[in-house]
């Protein structure tokens, strides 16, 4: 009874996913039943599209440089989080984490108001340095969730043995969150690459593969947006199956 | 012993060093990639635009054999080009294709960068009706390289519904929830065809102003869903979701066929208004010589033959013109561009501000941001 | 160096992100909704028209796209609790499975899913055409799309992940002993849920409520592509940015939506406070 359930749940979450891969390979024009045959007619497309090549360039550079910078300054503050007491490194990561809490929308205008108003240019520096700003919450709870239950005793010994507190970290802690460490910046580059609105108002000119399709959907709607789209789906969900099963992530 | 916990250590501190190296410098090697690509690609010049989507496909050929990178922002509506270029985009963008009708406002706004006809020799070949659309010129200078055009046909779906008359026809009755409406500001040109008797449909008073966005706002309560784009209007007629719209475009025609239906199109009684791309040159251009230079191409024979018979553009070299094939020729008047002229005005935006009591474009956005209320 | 000084010197650059590229500018934006725009120009004098504007014109459509979202967050919400409610009681080792599922859901896109949907309650889709093969209707039928039902079919599918990891974490902290006794007493089943279940997982559904309404009220996105003549308080502000230049009018209302949003959730985590866990 309860795996009914269960399965109507991954029903309702799977299926508009199943749908957008299925139709990436429909040789129809229309995105819609029926579906004659199974072609790769629209991938090619995709790959033929002038502007592809360069947004995933975009897409891939960006989200590559928000998870380096987030790894790092995450990683980072979660070690100063974790040797603060607890009450007050909760309340500081609430406060970092407060980004995601606005509508995203209102994030993206505000930001978008602000370079603006400095004349600085709108480009991937701006995508990436707000990106960040939303994905540095992530990193610093999942390493934080680690550091905090680390135990000290091993790095006291070390320091015992003479090791400055760099080389402790560097020589004990880093090997161990590590992982952890990795998955959190391969979730990084997964709510990246995905973003569409922050990135929409931010990024000047030029596109990711996001607001590529954002393009394609209000224009020319083909089922290439669908290739598009399938393509950013696997990136995203690879990169969030990898990065989760290296940090064992329990919640 | 202190010696032994060492080893161990290292033994464990070489064995995750490895995974980790070897996972942070794939993820280098993606940035760097990244970076080392879009370097690689600055190498040749690179031309900022904003402009339509489409509009650099006949270009294609031409970039390539020059060495020049397009690096577009398409955008879905004319207005985005003159909110990006009073956002900073001065001196940072190249070339933009707005509408001849807002080109006096971009110049009003101090964004555009007189045209040095000098570069551009291909003028001499556009049709004379054309290169005499008045707004092209402002204080005697060339601010506008005309590049393609059109009208704003009613379309309709032949197989289902008779040829329509009127504007007006859209508030049928047994037509809703079958209109296909444009989501566009000029929506406020037809509708004071419609409702007004103002001579020159931008230059309304405010009360004029008003009584369009009413219209307006009763045709879009017969839409099921406001069209973003052309291509979502030949979507909904394909579908045969809609059978009638408010706003169209010839080239609609096309791409309905495309999808697999036969749509028609007609101009109204009332008249409507027609529209102009062309290419400006953005004040301040980093590389204004090799915008002219594309503009110019823009106006080469190929490249308007490639528009007129690829895209199924409306376009003004006359030579092309000759060249086009039955099938897009057949698309637009050009056999009556005088005829054309009278149920079709190309006319100038609203002004920047308010000339006694007629409104301001200013005025026309707070109102059709009422339409967006509605 | 002491601990606190050094904590300081790690937790910087992440505080120094914090506040240059979030507080900054939302005061400033802050700063920017009083000033006003007129033919193109930023003038940047102090005055609450905007705000007057928002209250005249854009009061319906703000109490709109409020109710919207807060019907978004309830499904969302008790859809949710009914997941996590399973993952955790009820499938045993498949449990964990569940919640994965929908962790790699979370992640998984946001412009297609809201893209799919068309084709799933278009006249051409997968609804209609199963209803046509059945032979329950002989045309396909139009009223699945492009209306605020739809909406909130769409944002509830893609909100639901957010709405239901909140409480499933919170629900893992109910041991399953306290239940157990509970039912050896002779508890029936709602009873155990509304005076142990709920009120042990209060904050998580608080959390996910919020989560799911400060996402839905900003949308834009949803009614655009499946909303037809739908219009959400998002679709102004992100025209203000775009083809409108209205920053000072977008940005009052952004805070006015803020605001309210903040009203929304203080209330609603206000009632759940019916559900006090002793």
């Amino acid at each position: 009874m309860w795996m009914a359930v269960a399965a109507l749940f991954f029903l309702f979450l799977l299926l508009p996913l199943a749908l957008v891969v299925l139709f990436a390979f429909t040789n129809r024009t229309l995105t819609n039943f029926p579906i004659d045959e199974l072609s790769l007619r629209w991938w090619r497309a995709m790959l033929e599209h002038p502007q592809f090549a360069p947004s995933l360039r975009r897409s891939l550079t960006i989200g590559g440089s928000v998870a380096l910078v987030s790894a790092v300054v995450g990683t980072a503050a979660a070690a100063g989080l974790a040797r603060l007491p607890r009450r007050a490194a909760t309340s500081l990561l609430a406060l970092l984490s407060l980004p995601m809490m606005l509508p995203p929308l209102v994030l993206a205008v505000s930001l978008a108001t602000f370079y603006v108003s400095l004349d600085m240019q709108l480009n991937l520096f701006t995508v990436a340095a707000s990106h960040i700003l939303l994905t540095q919450p992530f990193v610093i709870l999942v390493v934080y969730a680690q550091l905090r239950d680390f135990d000290v005793r091993i790095l006291e010994s070390a320091r015992d043995l003479g090791a400055s507190p760099l080389k402790a970290f560097a020589t004990i802690t880093l090997p161990i969150i590590a992982p952890t460490v990795l998955g959190a910046a391969l979730l990084a580059v997964a709510i990246s690459f995905d973003d569409f609105v922050i990135t929409f108002f931010t990024i000047g000119s030029g596109n990711t593969l996001p607001t590529l399709i954002w393009g394609m959907m209000r224009s020319s709607v083909t089922p290439m947006v669908n290739a598009i789209g399938t393509l950013i789906l696997a990136v995203t969900i690879i990169s969030t199956l990898l990065g989760l099963s290296l940090t064992r992530y329990r919640g | 012993m202190p010696y032994e916990k060492c080893g161990l250590m290292r033994a464990r501190l070489f064995g995750s060093m490895d995974r980790r190296d070897f996972l942070l410098s794939s993820a280098s090697a993606l940035l760097l990639g990244g970076v080392g690509g879009m370097r690689g690609a600055k190498a040749a010049t690179t031309v900022t635009l904003v402009g339509w989507e489409g509009y650099d496909k006949p270009l294609e050929g031409y970039l390539k054999a020059n060495n020049i990178t397009l690096d577009p922002t398409y955008i879905g509506d004319s207005n985005q080009i003159i909110s990006k270029l009073t956002s900073g985009g001065v001196g940072r963008v190249d070339l933009v294709t707005p509408n001849v009708t807002y080109v006096p406002l971009l110049v009003r706004l101090n964004t555009l960068a007189a045209v040095d006809e000098s570069k551009v020799p291909n003028l001499k070949n556009v049709h004379p009706f054309f290169l005499g659309n008045p707004s092209i010129r402002i204080d005697g200078k060339l601010y506008a390289v005309p590049y393609v055009w059109g009208g704003v046909p009613m379309m309709y779906d032949p197989g289902a519904i008779k040829e329509p008359q009127s504007w007006s026809d859209v508030l049928k009755p047994e037509y809703k929830g079958k209109v296909s409406m444009l989501d566009n500001l000029n929506n406020i040109q037809l509708a004071a065809r419609v409702v007004t008797d103002a001579k020159v449909p931008t230059r309304l008073t405010q009360q004029q102003l008003k009584d369009a966005v009413d219209f307006l706002i009763k045709v879009k309560g017969q839409t099921r869903v406001l069209a973003t784009s052309y291509g979502d209007m030949a979507d909904a007629l394909a579908r045969g979701e809609a059978v009638i719209t408010f706003n169209g475009w010839e080239v609609v025609v096309k791409k309905a066929a495309d999808k697999g239906k036969k749509v028609a199109y007609t101009y109204p009684k009332e008249g409507t208004f027609g529209w102009m791309d062309c290419y400006c040159i953005v004040r301040d251009a980093p590389n204004s010589d090799v915008a002219h230079a594309l503009a110019n191409e823009a106006l080469s024979e190929p490249v308007q033959l490639k528009a007129g018979e690829g895209e199924l553009l409306g376009i003004l070299n006359t030579d092309a013109i000759k060249k086009l094939p039955a099938e897009a020729r057949a698309l637009y008047p050009y056999d009556d561009l005088e005829g054309f002229s009278r149920k079709v005005g190309f006319f100038p935006v609203a002004p920047l501000k308010a000339e006694g009591d007629i409104a301001s474009f200013d005025d026309w956005k707070k109102e059709y941001l009422r339409f967006k209320n509605a | 160096m002491s601990t606190i000084s050094r904590s300081a010197f790690l937790v910087a650059p992440s505080l120094l992100i914090f506040t240059g590229l979030f507080v900054a500018p939302t005061l400033y934006f802050l700063l920017v909704s009083f000033w006003r725009f007129e033919s193109y120009e930023l003038i940047r004098e102090l005055n609450l028209d905007n705000y007057r504007e928002v209250a005249r014109d854009y009061l319906m459509l703000g109490f709109y796209t409020l109710f919207i979202a807060t019907i978004v967050s309830l499904f969302a919400v008790i859809l949710g609790f009914i997941y996590a409610y399973v993952a955790r009681f009820k499938a045993g080792r498949f449990g964990s499975f569940m919640l994965f599922v929908a962790l790699i859901s979370l992640f998984g896109g946001y412009l297609m899913k809201v893209y799919a949907w068309r084709t799933i309650l278009g006249t051409e889709g997968i609804i209609n055409n199963a209803l046509m093969a059945l032979g329950i209707v002989s045309e396909p039928v139009t009223w699945l799309l492009y209306n605020p039902p739809s909406v909130v079919l769409t944002l509830t599918n893609f909100l639901f992940p957010f709405a239901m990891l909140p409480i499933a974490a919170a629900m893992r902290g109910i041991h399953d002993s306290e239940l157990e006794s509970a039912r050896d007493l002779g508890a029936r089943f709602t009873a155990i849920l509304f005076d142990h279940v709920i009120p042990r997982c209060r904050t998580g559904i608080v959390t996910g409520f919020a989560l799911c309404f400060l996402i839905a009220c900003g949308d834009w996105v949803t009614p655009v592509l499946v909303g037809g003549r739908m219009t959400m308080l998002g679709n102004l502000i992100a025209a203000q940015f775009g083809e409108f230049l209205d920053w000072p009018l977008g940005a009052a209302m952004s805070f006015s939506l803020l605001a309210a949003a903040f009203l929304v959730v203080l209330t609603f985590s206000q009632i759940m406070r019916i559900f006090d866990w002793r």
